[in-house]
């Protein structure tokens, strides 16, 4: 099988990673600075975390001995810059079902298909290597960008969680799209028509 | 990186005699609390078979209700119910609730897949019910 040969974590323009907290966690606190990042990535009120808080929680959580969670880094292919995060978290085995999380904290790198390899690369290891059902997500209505590059990504639109964000004076609906092993399945079978139709 | 708030309860039968030691037939919570944004997630369950059926659980929502929008203040509250509970899926309609949205196949189960179902409630919404 071709597939077998392929770096599962490689996409075009990024490589996922895992790495010591020490060595992200002065850029996970720098992000977490820029309002616009935190807004966009978090419910929650955004908060500033001190880097070694920040390094704690990475090497306890985000890296920790959780079978309902994998966690990556996003590295670019090209100079091989940090540049964000993506994760599966609440991975219910049982049900083949798990949620994806990402972020890119360099604003350099946003709206220029960074996020959208970084999720495809992400859905592979998902449906080919975990085996998993279907994968679930959440996104702000005020996130368009994040919406725009999901729906590239595979994931359909399954709903609108109404009112759940209070943020800047008024209340945002949280958006849910989920994709399902099929569909991403019937995905990979058109683009390898595709390329074939091309070569 | 916190932990979020709960309230959890039990939900106990009032007999006819006495308000307190009522048999326990069920419980309810509210959790997955997100202060800033007045949200929360609501869930409950009769446990004891023979107590279904009996209108127990629509007023024990509809307590749980008063107390989440009169005493904490919340502006919504959710609830995800897997698509085969039409009888939780009633209730929760019959207090107010609406469908907001279908996380397709999340659940496996009984040899197939299920959709879970999210609803929500918001403030103005219950207050209308009252």
């Amino acid at each position: 099988m071709e597939t077998m040969n392929k770096n599962l974590f490689h996409g075009e323009l990024v490589r996922l990673t895992l790495e010591d907290a020490d060595r992200v966690a002065a850029a996970f606190s720098r992000w977490g600075q820029d309002m616009e990042y935190a807004r966009l990535l978090d419910s929650g009120p955004v908060r500033l975390f001190s880097s070694s808080i920040m390094r704690q929680w990475i090497e306890k959580e985000y890296l920790g001995d959780n079978p309902g969670m994998v966690n990556f880094f996003i590295r670019t292919l090209a100079d091989d810059r940090l540049i964000g995060f993506i994760g599966l978290g609440g991975i219910h085995w049982n049900h083949g079902d798990a949620f994806v999380g990402i972020g890119i904290g360099e604003r350099e790198y946003w709206g220029k298909g960074y996020g959208t390899d970084a999720m495809r690369v992400l859905l592979r290891f998902a449906f080919e290597e975990l085996n998993l059902h279907r994968v679930s997500l959440t996104v702000f209505e005020y996130n368009p960008r994040a919406i725009r590059s999901y729906e590239k990504a595979g994931f359909a639109v399954e709903g609108r969680v109404r009112e759940f964000v209070h943020r800047g004076g008024r209340r945002w609906d949280m958006i849910c799209m989920g994709i399902l092993r099929r569909e991403w399945e019937q995905m990979q079978r058109v683009s390898a028509v595709t390329q074939q139709e091309a070569a | 990186m916190k932990k979020s708030s709960v309230f959890n309860f039990m939900i106990r039968r009032k007999e006819e005699d006495n308000n307190t030691g009522g048999t326990l037939v069920g419980f309810a919570r509210i959790f997955e609390i997100e202060w800033s944004n007045a949200t929360g997630q609501i869930m409950l369950g009769i446990g004891d078979a023979h107590s279904r059926g009996k209108g127990y659980g629509s007023e024990a929502l509809r307590l749980l209700l008063d107390y989440a929008f009169t005493e904490i203040n919340f502006h919504r509250l959710g609830a995800r119910i897997p698509e085969y509970n039409e009888i939780a899926l009633h209730t929760f309609e019959k207090a107010g609730f609406t469908v907001e949205a279908r996380s397709r196949e999340a659940l496996n189960r009984y040899g197939r897949h299920w959709d879970l179902i999210l609803l929500g409630l918001l403030r103005p919404e219950w207050e209308k019910t009252r």
